[in-house]
């Protein structure tokens, strides 16, 4: 066990000694003379120096000698040992050693139920006269009605520093009477008790309060053997009851969404709509014309505000937080000037390839490849080169599906005359296949049935020619040097041709993190589009400041 | 011839031979013992009553307090006496009680002669009576005077010694029973005294332990108010947050705001937040008559004629002080300064120290009259003459 020592009894005793301190008796000269009050059980070395060591040294009355007799466990007021109480407490801050008018650190205390005794103290005075000990014992008693409080500490979170000192026994006199051939001292004895507590020490933490309250409704319905659920039939997605989530309600301390785009953050007020453009995945254009003040929610936040030292914390969809240390803009304080940490974005997703082995997750640039192209823009690429393209290429049509029942028939709209070549792969192995023509448009019909959930794509070569920059340098299985792809693919030269290595339209339940090494920036496919990784909207509850 | 007999009915021939030879002995065997002669007791007419009269005279037989019996005030000859004395020097043990050090066997027995006392006293010893023993000066006790701590004794019984009745009968000497005085009331007229002739510290100072004493008491004092130096609790460097009370979200104001008086030169310029209303901790005694967060604030016996809003003023005619803050027009009571210092000192005013440390007079019909009276003496029928 560490050593802990407070002094909480020798507290008590400072404060017993205090309300007996400064009386006086009156002599008949009319001076006050004050009586010292001391702890009774002195050391004898003490005792002696205090006598300045010599035998000739004269004792003073009148005095008073506060001493412990007992001290007792309160089993009455034992109470839970185990309660850990809580305060939380905001600090003001403080400037060249002075207290300010703004807000400083913030704290929590856990105060661990503290232990009750019953303290006795007993007060012994020494007077040379009876007129004396009543001047003494009318101005003391008085105050005891029947008890006074006193209180070790003026500390708002020491919860046991307020007591009471009970008056009890009062033995008026040492001597008896008749007093005899000595006259001792005569000695008026005040017994006192009070009430305290011990304490352990208290837990001092960084300000903890609730911010956040994350509230899920889980599936609790038992749907029987057969799964079927009454009234609506048999659930599609079977689960175990009390393990799917249906929906789930956030409160924030504030209740504030935010926006985030570049280097900056913006609170939203309620029913504010953000203005951004989700599908530019270059560029967020985005109402920047802040009206909530960041001072609202900072203030609310427990902590101090560090500029440049304080963080926003964004909670992405797999549960990672990104996180920034923030500055709320002295122009215009409805903007945070986040300083992004790279080291928390997410994990970029890995597209193996063999022949970018050192960095799968990246892509070199975003191309829109009806502007540029190798040798129109872009340099020649080399083994390993990936682009993500924003616009489709190639003479032809290149889908994906998947296959949500068991068939070897795929219906297309194409104009079966325009067909040139058609290449399929199934689950990214090239697969055979027939074609024919139902009613003008082009029907492919696979040699073998596809199983449920098979990712299916086909390349359909028109009557037209590709992009020459975009052409392969090898003919493909049917002959053809035309590449296609389509919008936000990821496209990665293999030396000879390119190759589709992400397939949106395939990607539709998957988030994908890929970084362009370009601009450093990492983005994020949702099934729906490319965005910027991390930016955007965040409702309450996904983000939080940590001062 | 008569019959033999050393006794006589008068004090003869023997007994002056005798005594010669007694007197004789403490002269050459004896030691000097400085008396304090007592002579009466203080009193005073202003103070007197029925039981503790003023006697016009000095006279070692008044008593002081005829209730109580005891002569606390003694009065003692500016005269200081010598006479010789004999007695028997004992070891002394200390005896550690709770109010310091005493002296267990501090009771001596001595004697003296009686006609050398009477002829230089010109009384009989008396109880209250007090000796310096000069040869028991300590020179070397832990002080920084450059004197010797001098014992003092106080007689308390007086008879005449066994030893001291001769072949004739007739007594030449007086027992006295000495105890170590004590730094009391009774012998203050003494200790009062100063300690040297041109120094300015008395007896008192050099030889009681009251002084060390109180030394202590204040140290401990200081600890005491160190540790809580008012009733209740201290928060004033903690931080209130300033709140709509509508929304319950933090207040902002600043000085770009339209609706800012700039007229207001107790606007702060660099505050950001709105005042918040009130303390936010609550407790028991927590009101000690200052703003939250340490919002100056001002202070009198009324309010100011152009206040502004949210500002405060503590009202110091209120008892205990109010503070008010100032808002639609209207100054709301914020709280009562109820923290005071746990100390007995002359001003601390609680409901029943206010009773005590109170120095107000009242002007009734023309009459100064003293607020604090004692309950049995209040208002008692004057006399007419």
């Amino acid at each position: 066990m560490q050593f802990f020592y407070d002094g909480q009894i020798r507290r008590y005793l400072l404060q017993t000694i205090r309300l007996l301190s400064n009386f006086v008796v009156k002599y008949g000269d009319g001076r006050l003379v004050r009586v010292p009050v001391m702890y009774g059980d002195s050391d004898r070395q003490v005792a002696h120096i205090m006598k300045q060591n010599s035998e000739n040294k004269i004792n003073s009355t009148p005095r008073i000698a506060v001493y412990i007799t007992d001290l007792d466990l309160d089993k009455d007021r034992l109470a839970d040992a185990t309660l850990v109480s809580k305060v939380h407490i905001r600090e003001r801050d403080v400037e060249d050693g002075e207290y300010t008018s703004t807000q400083g650190r913030n704290y929590t205390v856990e105060r661990l139920m503290p232990t009750p005794f019953k303290m006795t103290l007993k007060a012994d005075i020494w007077t040379s006269s009876t007129e004396q000990k009543l001047q003494l014992l009318e101005q003391i008693l008085m105050l005891f009605n029947p008890s006074l409080e006193i209180q070790t500490t003026d500390n708002y979170l020491d919860w046991t520093s307020l007591s009471v000192v009970n008056l009890g026994d009062v033995q008026f006199s040492s001597r008896q009477i008749p007093v005899g051939a000595e006259s001792n001292i005569d000695v008026a004895t005040l017994s006192f008790d009070i009430p305290i507590y011990i304490s352990p020490p208290s837990k001092v933490k960084k300000l903890g309060v609730v911010h956040s309250i994350i509230m899920s409704i889980a599936d609790t319905i038992d749907r029987g053997g057969d799964g079927y659920i009454e009234g609506l039939g048999v659930d599609l997605v079977p689960t175990t009851p009390g393990t799917r989530i249906i929906d789930t309600v956030r409160t924030t301390i504030d209740s504030y969404r935010i926006v985030v785009y570049g280097g900056q953050a913006r609170l939203l007020d309620h029913g504010e709509n953000t203005g951004a453009d989700a599908t530019d995945i270059t560029d967020v254009d985005i109402d920047t014309e802040g009206s909530i003040n960041w001072r609202t929610v900072v203030d609310a936040y427990p902590g101090k505000y560090r500029a440049g030292i304080s963080q926003i914390f964004l909670v992405q969809e797999d549960g990672t937080e990104v996180s920034g240390t923030v500055a709320i803009n002295s122009l215009d304080e409805s903007i945070l000037t986040v300083n992004w940490d790279s080291d928390t974005y997410p994990s970029n997703t890995d597209i193996a390839s063999t022949y970018r082995p050192n960095s799968p997750g990246t892509f070199d640039a975003i191309v829109d490849p009806e502007k540029s192209a190798p040798g129109v823009g872009l340099a020649a690429p080399s083994v390993g080169t990936r682009y993500l393209i924003i616009n489709n290429i190639g003479g032809g049509i290149r889908e994906t599906l998947i296959a949500d029942n068991r068939s070897n028939r795929i219906d297309t709209s194409v104009d079966f005359d325009d067909v040139v070549n058609v290449r399929v792969f199934v689950n990214n192995s090239e697969v055979g296949f027939s074609i024919d023509n139902y009613q003008g448009n082009l029907v492919i019909k696979l040699n073998n049935i596809v199983n449920i959930n098979d990712v299916i794509t086909y390349e359909i070569q028109l009557n037209e020619d590709g992009p020459a920059a975009w052409k392969n340098n090898i003919a493909d299985s049917n002959g053809s040097f035309d590449f296609i792809a389509n919008t936000n693919d990821v496209i990665e030269w293999d030396g000879a041709q390119w190759i589709v290595i992400f397939d949106a339209a395939a990607t539709t339940d998957t988030i994908v993190y890929l970084t362009n090494i370009y601009t450093n920036v990492q983005y994020k496919w949702d099934g729906i589009s490319w965005r910027k990784s991390f930016e955007g909207e965040y409702p309450r509850g996904t983000w939080r400041l940590e001062l | 011839m008569p019959r033999l007999s050393l006794y006589k009915p008068e004090r003869g021939n023997d007994y002056k031979f005798i005594d010669r030879q007694v007197s004789e002995m403490f002269q050459v065997g004896g030691t000097d013992l400085y008396l304090h002669k007592y002579i009466g007791v203080n009193t005073s007419e202003a103070n007197a009553t029925a039981d503790q009269p003023n006697y016009s005279t000095l006279d070692v037989t008044n008593i002081q307090d005829l209730l109580l019996l005891e002569n606390r005030d003694r009065k003692y000859d500016a005269s200081i006496y010598k006479v010789r004395g004999i007695y028997s020097v004992q070891n002394l043990d200390f005896n550690l009680s709770q109010f310091g050090l005493f002296i267990d066997n501090d009771t001596i027995f001595m004697t003296v002669h009686i006609n050398d006392w009477i002829k230089s006293v010109g009384r009989k010893p008396i109880s209250g009576d007090v000796f310096e023993l000069p040869h028991l000066k300590d020179e070397f006790a832990l002080n920084d005077y450059m004197i010797a701590l001098p014992r003092y004794f106080v007689i308390e019984d007086v008879s005449r010694a066994s030893e001291g009745f001769s072949q004739t009968w007739w007594p030449h000497l007086y027992r006295l029973k000495l105890k170590k005085i004590v730094d009391s009331q009774q012998f203050a007229d003494i200790l009062d005294q100063p300690a040297t002739e041109c120094g300015t510290e008395t007896l008192r100072d050099i030889l009681s332990t009251k002084g060390r004493e109180l030394e202590i008491n204040d140290a401990i004092l200081a600890q005491a108010e160190a540790d809580a130096p008012k009733s209740g609790y201290e928060t004033q460097q903690f931080y209130t947050l300033a709140v709509d009370p509508n929304t319950g979200k933090p207040t902002l104001e600043t000085v770009d705001q339209t609706d800012e008086d700039a007229s207001n030169t107790g606007l702060d310029a660099s505050r950001i937040h709105g005042r918040a209303q009130r303390s936010g901790y609550v407790g028991y005694l927590l009101g000690d008559g200052a703003p939250p967060n340490g919002y100056e604030f001002g202070h009198g016996i009324q309010f100011p004629s152009t206040p502004q809003k949210d500002d405060y003023f503590l009202r110091t005619d209120f008892a205990p002080n109010r503070l008010f803050r100032y808002a639609d027009g209207r100054w709301i009571k914020v709280e009562d300064s109820v923290r005071h210092t746990l100390t007995n000192t002359d001003n601390r005013k609680t409901l029943k120290t206010g009773f005590i440390n109170n120095t107000t007079t009242n002007t009734i019909a023309g009459e100064t009259v003293e607020e604090r009276q004692a309950l049995s003496k209040a208002l008692k029928p004057r006399a007419d003459l």
